[in-house]
């Protein structure tokens, strides 16, 4: 190394030193940040807790969670790999480091939740799409993690989110869709939107939701089909009548408790 | 044939008016906040990702431009405004830890604040950071105030005509559960 090389490398070895500084924050923690930039930009931080956790504040799987895209996080092939890689446990909604004894540790953390969320396309909500059949799964799955008393202990989170994912089912030659997946193997529920559609959109939405229940029961008549409907008023009579004849529950979230119907339609048997 | 897009550069004219184009419409109707489900506490809320349109910024920004809004167990509610695949525009924090300095030279040791870029004042050529604190970010907002004051600063439109809310927490009756 020459004088010039040994300058240089002195410079940024102090710089680097120099841009890490903490300053307190809630909850007597304490936040590092230091000179590197993450995914968007922003300052690269992390959390000391007056406990001695070195952890993300939960900021990284709520930005993934924010982009839309915590689904496909959570069947991410590459996500226990990647957490072994960058030194990272997940504790239920925060990222925090496996091993802090080495440096080399807690410098591989630091990069793992700087570069995590830029792993995911961002999915934003746009004037083109219908946004019910999302808004259906999130309460769903809100309720599922946070309101019913029954869930596991053990990774909710998990849990929830398999009873909330589409199901398909083969029978003789067709393929039958139910929008959620429910304990209950005889039990589909299907999702019905279009409501700022035309009446004739809507009408035709909604027979086609009554389509696969019907083929199914024709196979297996215990086969019984929940609808999740924001407010069925707003659907042509023909369609509402069609409705209520068809499904053996119609669960219309604009109603106070209608969270926890969904829960129980998915949790229950 | 070109193996990629020609650059574009952000220029701080095109920035500033960027700022003030009025409206920055957001598509998907009026935005809201919801609970965040993997925390408890009722000030854990997100807002999802919505597309952000604008007239002004180069069409490489301008056709992947996003809003959304996530949560912190440290430092409370974010909201950033970014392109995809790039850097954020505009954010705004819900506190901030150490002093600082907003624009008008007021001085803050923690309060909810807005970032924009600098371009007056480059770190190496690279935009730095103005904060920004008006009238209607008071101390220890919540984080509905936080996003209000801020579409209403930056003329954002999601096109609602109501107060935007923190998201009701729905609260089951206890000693019912085994009969649930």
């Amino acid at each position: 190394m020459n004088k010039m090389q040994e300058d240089l490398f002195l410079k940024i070895k102090e710089s680097i030193c120099n841009g890490v500084e903490h300053s307190p924050v809630r909850k007597n923690a304490i936040k590092v940040a230091t000179p590197y930039l993450d995914w968007m930009g922003a300052q690269v931080s992390l959390y000391i807790t007056e406990d001695g956790r070195i952890t993300d504040g939960g900021q990284t799987l709520s930005q993934i969670n924010a982009m839309r895209v915590f689904e496909d996080f959570e069947y991410w092939p590459y996500k226990i790999d990647f957490f072994e890689r960058y030194n990272i446990q997940q504790i239920r909604g925060s990222l925090d480091i496996c091993y802090f004894e080495s440096p080399q540790g807690i410098l591989r953390y630091l990069q793992g939740i700087s570069r995590l969320p830029a792993f995911f396309e961002a999915k934003p909500i746009s004037n083109k799409e219908d946004n019910f059949p999302q808004t259906a799964r999130r309460v769903a799955l809100d309720a599922l993690i946070n309101d019913y008393p029954m869930r596991p202990k053990e990774d909710p989170v998990r849990w929830a989110l398999n009873l909330v994912r589409p199901r398909s089912l083969k029978l003789d030659g067709i393929t039958i869709h139910s929008d959620m997946s429910p304990i209950n193997k005889n039990r589909m529920i299907q999702i019905i939107s279009h409501a700022s559609s035309s009446m004739s959109d809507k009408k035709q939405h909604l027979a086609s939701k009554l389509l696969d229940p019907l083929l199914w029961r024709r196979a297996n008549p215990q086969v019984e089909m929940f609808a999740i409907i924001y407010d069925i008023s707003s659907y042509p009579t023909e369609s509402q009548n069609l409705l209520g004849q068809e499904a053996d529950k119609v669960i219309e979230l604009k109603n106070d408790g209608s969270k926890l119907e969904v829960a129980k339609a998915l949790a229950e048997a | 044939m070109l193996r990629r897009e020609p650059p574009v550069r952000l220029d701080p004219v095109i920035y500033d008016a960027w700022l003030g184009e009025s409206p920055k419409a957001i598509e998907g109707g009026p935005l809201e906040l919801v609970r965040y489900p993997l925390y408890c506490g009722d000030d854990a809320v997100k807002l999802d990702a919505r597309r952000v349109s604008s007239d002004i910024l180069p069409s490489h920004y301008a056709n992947t431009l996003f809003i959304s809004g996530f949560y912190n167990e440290y430092e409370g509610f974010k909201i950033y405004v970014k392109p995809d695949g790039f850097d954020y525009l505009l954010m705004a924090h819900q506190t901030h830890s150490g002093p600082f300095r907003s624009t008008d030279g007021r001085r803050f040791e923690d309060h909810p604040h807005f970032h924009e870029l600098d371009f007056d004042h480059r770190m190496d050529g690279a935009p730095g950071t103005r904060r920004v604190v008006p009238p209607a970010l008071g101390a220890g907002i919540n984080s509905a105030a936080l996003l209000e004051a801020f579409l209403s600063h930056y003329y954002f439109d999601d096109g609602r005509d109501n107060e935007i809310k923190m998201p009701r927490r729905e609260e089951l009756q206890t000693g019912l559960e085994e009969y649930l």
